[in-house]
């Protein structure tokens, strides 16, 4: 498949599962969500492990939701717990909206291998637990924007020149009627840090999975043009060379940072790599600072439980070392 | 003209509802307009003026599994088990169709995995009648009618399990 690393920074493919006869998290007390951990630790012992939030330390979980892996809810639930299956990249929450949510991540855009890697996970599965699933419906889960083949296929791009040229509004407008969805890095009501957009099928019920992939790749495909066409208009403007090395300047300098001002200057920087305006550093070493400046993720790799006063200095810092 | 809604009987009431300004004309026959709750029955509308509105509606419908509303699930976004798929199966219909566009799966799984012994059985079964046939072919009585015990012990067997 052609190399979309440009723009694209991550493919993502959840399926939301639940098993059958039990209640859905939002309506069990704590004690009820704990015989969905005990069924699920019975029916996949000897297969796969079940890290229980609780008895992961809080450095460790917050930086698993900073780098995507698992959701604000799965964070503040009780009774919550992972599997993980790191050779496959594959994260699956128990107890979040619905018993199960089982996520692919692969770098890139790499939806056939995502794809690959959960089938078999779920096959796995459906093989050890019993799924809710009828033949009206498909696979039940707790919200019907959810429900059928519960596959949510989502793409992570980076759109720096759309949002100088002022034309993200309109492409959006556009996809959505396509029924995708648009929503920023952190998922439902956040915005785009870093012009970081995150795209994704709205509907779930009714169509194939294939067709559902097909779609998310063809609309990732126009977006991808799209955001090309716009960095050819911008590339050849001084304004765009100078603000790509003031950013890199702060980033290679500065003694303290905060987030949101690394995300801005770091999606200038990677714009600049992309359109070969600057040479100073690598798409790999700037999506990985992208990937790693969150501050309990700082701290789980600085092995440095600093406190919070020094975050923007550590920040700066590791900026500084890695770029 | 035909009721748009199960297109069999003949319409006779009109119904427009305004939803925001979002006019809908339905063109309904008696049976229907009662199943979609337009209203229960001719005589209701000439109900008296003044209700007592705690009296007239009905209890609400809970899963029988899970105790959830239809309420809870306009508050919540969500519903409360997966019987409740059952449970409000016409609500959640119109609810899937509004969301989804549509509300039924297309197939995704293969038939429950088939427990393969029954057809091994049944398999081993034709064999032998196979096997009975050319030895009474064959004259071979004898051993015919050991087969014939055996097949005999098998379509037992296989009846008790029914």
């Amino acid at each position: 498949m052609e190399d979309f690393n440009d723009v694209v920074l991550t493919t993502r493919i959840r399926l939301a599962r639940n098993i059958k006869g039990y209640r859905f998290p939002n309506n069990m007390i704590d004690k009820q969500k704990n015989e969905i951990l005990k069924y699920l630790k019975d029916k996949l012992n000897g297969k796969y492990n079940i890290l229980e939030l609780n008895n992961i330390d809080d450095v460790t979980k917050k930086s698993l939701f900073e780098t995507h892996m698992i959701s604000k809810e799965l964070l503040n639930s009780n009774e919550t717990a992972l599997i993980l299956d790191e050779k496959n990249n594959i994260t699956t929450m128990i107890n979040e909206e619905d018993h199960l949510r089982i996520q692919a991540f692969e770098n890139g855009f790499n939806i056939d291998k995502a794809y690959d890697e959960i089938k078999n996970f779920d096959r796995i599965l459906d093989e050890n637990v019993e799924y809710a699933y009828n033949e009206r419906y498909g696979y039940i889960t707790a919200c019907p924007t959810c429900i059928g083949t519960g596959m949510r296929v989502s793409v992570m791009l980076h759109l720096p020149a759309l949002q100088k040229i002022r034309a993200l509004d309109k492409i959006f407008s556009e996809i959505s009627n396509l029924g995708i969805s648009i929503r920023g890095m952190y998922g439902e009501n956040s915005n785009g840090d870093g012009n970081i957009y995150q795209i994704s099928n709205q509907k779930t019920l009714g169509v194939s999975e294939e067709e559902i992939i097909e779609q998310v790749k063809q609309v990732t495909k126009y977006i991808v043009n799209q955001e090309r066409k716009a960095r050819d208009i911008i590339k050849n403007k001084i304004e765009i060379k100078d603000e790509v090395y003031r950013s890199y300047g702060i980033l290679n300098s500065a003694y303290l940072i905060s987030k949101n001002e690394a995300m801005e200057l770091l999606s200038n920087v990677r714009m600049g790599v992309n359109m070969e305006l600057i040479d100073k550093t690598t798409l790999d070493k700037v999506d990985k600072i992208i990937k790693n400046i969150g501050k309990n993720t700082l701290r789980k790799n600085l092995k440095d439980n600093f406190p919070r006063e020094q975050e923007n200095l550590k920040r700066a810092e590791y900026i500084k070392n890695n770029i | 003209m035909k009721c748009t809604n199960c297109g069999k009987n003949n319409a006779n009431i009109t119904y427009q509802q305004n939803i925001n300004g979002e006019v809908t004309n339905l063109i309904l026959c008696e049976e229907c307009a009662k199943k979609l709750g337009i209203f229960n029955s001719f005589d209701n509308i000439f109900s008296p003026m003044v209700l007592d509105l705690d009296y007239i509606l009905p209890e609400e419908v809970k899963c029988k599994k899970c105790g959830y509303t239809l309420s809870q699930y306009k508050s919540t976004g969500l519903f409360g088990c997966d019987e409740c798929y059952d449970t409000f199966k016409n609500e959640i219909d119109a609810i899937l169709l509004r969301l989804q566009g549509k509300n039924r799966t297309l197939k995704l799984k293969a038939d429950k995995k088939v427990d393969k012994k029954p057809d091994k059985k049944v398999s081993k079964l034709d064999d032998l009648k196979e096997k009975l046939k050319k030895l009474v072919e064959n004259e071979e009585f004898e051993e015919a009618a050991k087969i014939r015990d055996e097949i005999k012990k098998l379509e037992n067997k296989s009846l008790k399990e029914e």
